[in-house]
Formats: C-alpha cells, sequence, structure tokens
C-alpha cells in the first residue's frame, strides 16, 4: 500500500515538472506522449522549436542504480536509430541524488552520451526562470557518437534477417509462467552446457564493454553475466526469469548491455569487434509483448544480437554455439 | 465482447498517436528544411485531416490517395537529392518501386531500408495499384489499416536516413 501511495506522488510529481516544461514552451512547437512503436519507452514530450529540429525528452524518477542507467542508455540508442541521428536527445534525472564514486559514474555515461543531460537539481532553477525553452533552442546533437548511430544501425538490420515468429513463438505464451527459482535453471543450463562441450561453463563471468570508455568514466568497468561457455566459444549467458508483467525494464537493460559489448575503442573513434560472439538468453517464464504485439520484447533482443532459448529447451543449446558468431 | 470492443479502440487511439507522432518527426526532420519535403508534409497533413471524412467510401479513398502521394514524393524527393549529392544521374521516371530500388541499391546518406520495411513499401506498391485502379474495389477496414501503418512506418524509417 505504502510503495502505490509513493509510486503515485512520483507520478504526480513527474506530471507536474512536465507541465512546467511544456508551459514555456510555443504552443504548436511541441508534442506531449508521442507514441513510436520501435521504441520500448516513450520520450514524454517532442519538441521542434525551428523546422528541421527535433527534441526528444526523457524523464527519468526512477533510482540511478547501473541497471536503470543502462535502461537509459537503450532510450537513447534507440531515439537515434528510430528517429533519426540528429534528434537531439534529452534525459532529465529526477531521481535523488547518490554522492558516491559509481554513483558519479552512472551519471557521468548518462552525461557523456545523451546530448542534453541534467540532474534535478542543475535544472530546478531552469524551471523556475523558464530557461527550458532557450535550453532546448541552444541543444544539439553529438556529433562524435554518430559513427556509433550508424554503425549500431547496420548491426540491427543485418540481425533482425534472424528473427522468425516460428522460431521463437513457446517465448512469447504468457500462459507460461516463470516457476522454477533461478538458481535451479542456472544448474540445469550448466549441465547441459557441459554435455554439449565437455566441461563446465565459467560462473559469472566479466565480459570487456564499451561502457567506461564511452562515458569517459573514471572506473573501467565490465558486465556481468551468469556463464561464459568453455573454449573454444566463450558465449556469455544470461537467465532471466520473467513474465507477462514488468519485463521491459529487464529488456531494456539487457539490450544496452548486447549493444555495449560490441564495441571496442575511445568516444569518436570507436570501432566494431571483427567478430562477435551472440550471448545467449535462457528464459524462464515468457516474454511476451503488448497485445497489439506480442512479439516486440523477443524482436528487439534479436535485432541487438542476443540469441534467445527457453528454459525448457535447454537440450537447443548445441545449435545455438554452433551458431555462436555474427 | 466488451474487451474486443475496448481493444480495438485502444488500438485505434494508439495507431492515431502514431501517424501524428510521425508528422510531429517529419516536420521536425532535417529534411523538412527542403521545399520538396514541405508540400510532403502537407500531403500528410491531408492524410490526417482525412480521417474525419464522413463518408466511408470517401475516406477510404482520400486516405489512399493522400497516404500514396506522401510516400511517393517523400522517397523520389530522397533518390534525387541524394543523385545530386554524390553526382549520379536518375534514368527515367521515379515511381514508387523504382524509388525503392534506387535507396535499396545506393542508399541514402549511407542507409537503406530495413528488410521488413523493404517488404512493406513492396507490399503498398501492389496493395495501392489495385485500390487506385480496380472500379468500386475498396479495402476492409483491416486491410486499409495494414496499408495506411505500413505507408506511415516506411515513411517514419526514411526520415532517419542522413540528410
Amino acid at each position: 500500500m505504502e510503495s502505490v501511495v509513493a509510486e503515485e506522488k512520483e507520478r504526480k510529481r513527474k506530471d507536474k515538472i512536465l507541465k512546467s516544461l511544456i508551459d514555456q514552451l510555443p504552443s504548436g512547437s511541441f508534442q506531449k506522449n508521442p507514441y513510436f512503436p520501435n521504441l520500448l519507452n516513450q520520450p514524454e514530450l517532442l519538441i521542434s522549436p525551428a523546422p528541421g529540429k527535433l527534441i526528444a525528452v526523457f524523464l527519468y524518477r526512477q533510482r540511478l542504480t547501473w541497471r536503470s542507467a543502462l535502461a537509459s542508455l537503450e532510450d537513447l540508442f534507440e531515439a537515434k536509430l528510430y528517429m533519426g541521428r540528429d534528434t537531439v536527445a534529452v534525459a532529465y534525472d529526477l531521481s535523488e541524488i547518490r554522492n558516491d564514486f559509481e554513483g558519479d559514474d552512472m551519471r557521468r555515461l548518462l552525461q557523456n552520451t545523451f546530448d542534453v543531460f541534467f540532474h534535478l537539481d542543475f535544472w530546478k532553477s531552469d524551471i523556475r526562470e523558464g530557461r527550458f525553452s532557450n535550453t532546448m533552442q541552444r541543444s544539439a546533437s553529438r556529433q562524435n557518437l554518430f559513427r556509433l548511430w550508424d554503425m549500431e544501425k547496420e548491426f540491427v538490420q543485418g540481425a533482425l534477417r534472424r528473427f522468425s515468429k516460428d522460431r521463437y513463438q513457446t517465448l512469447v505464451d504468457r500462459d507460461h509462467l516463470p516457476s522454477r527459482a533461478k538458481e535451479a535453471v542456472v544448474r540445469q543450463t550448466e549441465v547441459a552446457i557441459e554435455e554439449v562441450t565437455g566441461a563446465f561453463p565459467q560462473r559469472e563471468p566479466l565480459v570487456d564493454s564499451v561502457k567506461g570508455s564511452l562515458g569517459s568514466l573514471s572506473g573501467r568497468y565490465k558486465l556481468g553475466f551468469d556463464f561464459v561457455t568453455p573454449d573454444p566459444t566463450h558465449v556469455p549467458v544470461e537467465i532471466v526469469r520473467v513474465g507477462r508483467y514488468g519485463s521491459r525494464d529487464t529488456v531494456r537493460y539487457l539490450m544496452t548491455k548486447a549493444r555495449l559489448m560490441r564495441y571496442t575503442g575511445e568516444t569518436g573513434q570507436l570501432e566494431r569487434l571483427g567478430q562477435n560472439v551472440r550471448p545467449l538468453l535462457v528464459v524462464e517464464g515468457n516474454l511476451a509483448g503488448p497485445d497489439h504485439d506480442p512479439y516486440r520484447y523477443v524482436r528487439s533482443l534479436v535485432s541487438v544480437g542476443w540469441e534467445l532459448i527457453s528454459a525448457d529447451a535447454v537440450n537447443e543449446i548445441q545449435r545455438v554455439l554452433r551458431d555462436a558468431y555474427v | 465482447m466488451q474487451s474486443m470492443k475496448f481493444n480495438g479502440c485502444s488500438e485505434m487511439l494508439t495507431f492515431k498517436k502514431e501517424i501524428e507522432t510521425i508528422l510531429f518527426t517529419l516536420r521536425g526532420s532535417p529534411w523538412a528544411t527542403h521545399a520538396d519535403v514541405q508540400k510532403v508534409i502537407s500531403e500528410y497533413e491531408h492524410f490526417i485531416g482525412a480521417a474525419k471524412t464522413p463518408t466511408q467510401t470517401r475516406r477510404v479513398s482520400l486516405q489512399i490517395f493522400h497516404a500514396s502521394r506522401a510516400i511517393d514524393s517523400l522517397l523520389k524527393h530522397m533518390v534525387e537529392h541524394e543523385a545530386n549529392r554524390v553526382g549520379r544521374a536518375v534514368v527515367g521516371y521515379l515511381n514508387l518501386k523504382r524509388s525503392l530500388n534506387n535507396i535499396q541499391r545506393h542508399g541514402v546518406g549511407g542507409q537503406r531500408f530495413a528488410t521488413p520495411t523493404e517488404t512493406d513499401v513492396k507490399d503498398l506498391t501492389k496493395a495501392r495499384n489495385r485500390y487506385l485502379h480496380v472500379a468500386d474495389d475498396f479495402p476492409a477496414d483491416r486491410d486499409l489499416r495494414v496499408f495506411l501503418n505500413q505507408a506511415a512506418r516506411a515513411i517514419g524509417e526514411a526520415i532517419t536516413f542522413p540528410v
């Protein structure tokens, strides 16, 4: 009950902030709550201060963690891919600030990738003094990331050719609820990998990613998975327990994870790794999307390079390892 | 039954929001500064306005007509702009099919349509030819929705091509 009240309070606060932003914009120059079918999370606001300029505004009220930061980063990737790389992506962090090393790095990752990123404390005065409209007019997209968006778009278009409804039908059966504990699925998958490869997978490996250099972070970060398969394939494996509701944020986080492990180098000079391995997602439960597009989450994950199997079909691991390389 | 009715209504609202979002994105796209794309924007506005036409056959005809002209003109402009940019000649008149083939072969700003959108545009050319050339033949609501959705999404993807 308490969490429902807190959630409602937060929602009202977000609505109030959104209204104060909109009040500063000339009528006809914005669209509230737009809808793009390919975006997992919609921006709250689209602004077009002049013909030829488009700004997408995202408001984040969730406490900043690595998981929520990567989910927000996914919104940026999708905005650039599906609205165009010239679209200015703006993010406002409405959450309580965390004053620690990791909290700073999470914020820095978003600050150094979104075209405009503010924490509430920074922009509160903007609202009071009516500077939001000017800030938006002056904003521009980061040209040093154009190559990343182009490479990613090319990858996604290629990866989508692998998608077929028949192949992933069992994963969108919303009556298939997660029934086993994650540890049970972990053990079962571990045994299946051992049967196929003759060796046990390595548990909780850390995989290189471009996160640190993309965000110019002080720490060098790697991405954690549940397993990595033994020589020679080295396929990172993640196990998720998901149902019909609440899986969208998990999907957003997983999407960025797959994208970030594909690149190397420093911002402005990022390169795609020569040969990419396809990470494997083992799903206990289902990943059914909304009624009008049940395959949305599965298709999204396939588009960024994930291979997916149901936890009831771990015998498919042999096929997955055979086709592990992109 | 109630739930089906509700779903239909909710789908309709989502579709309406989606086509309005594409119009807004079109206005904000770097392509919008080109005079020819301003005409596409006007055509797209007529397309949205056509939904309010009370007579069903007239509404359907207008929606197909305006959606077709909007996508035809947009792709034609993009192909011509790209050809000018790289100094390549465009041979013959550009209809929707030719524009699509040209984009998929040469790209626009280095980008092409994704395979599902390419298929959608191919479907559009076939469906449009039937709707525009066969007397007293109107698509059912469901088929019309697919047609309009494909046209709107193709426009949405085309405007993400770099200028």
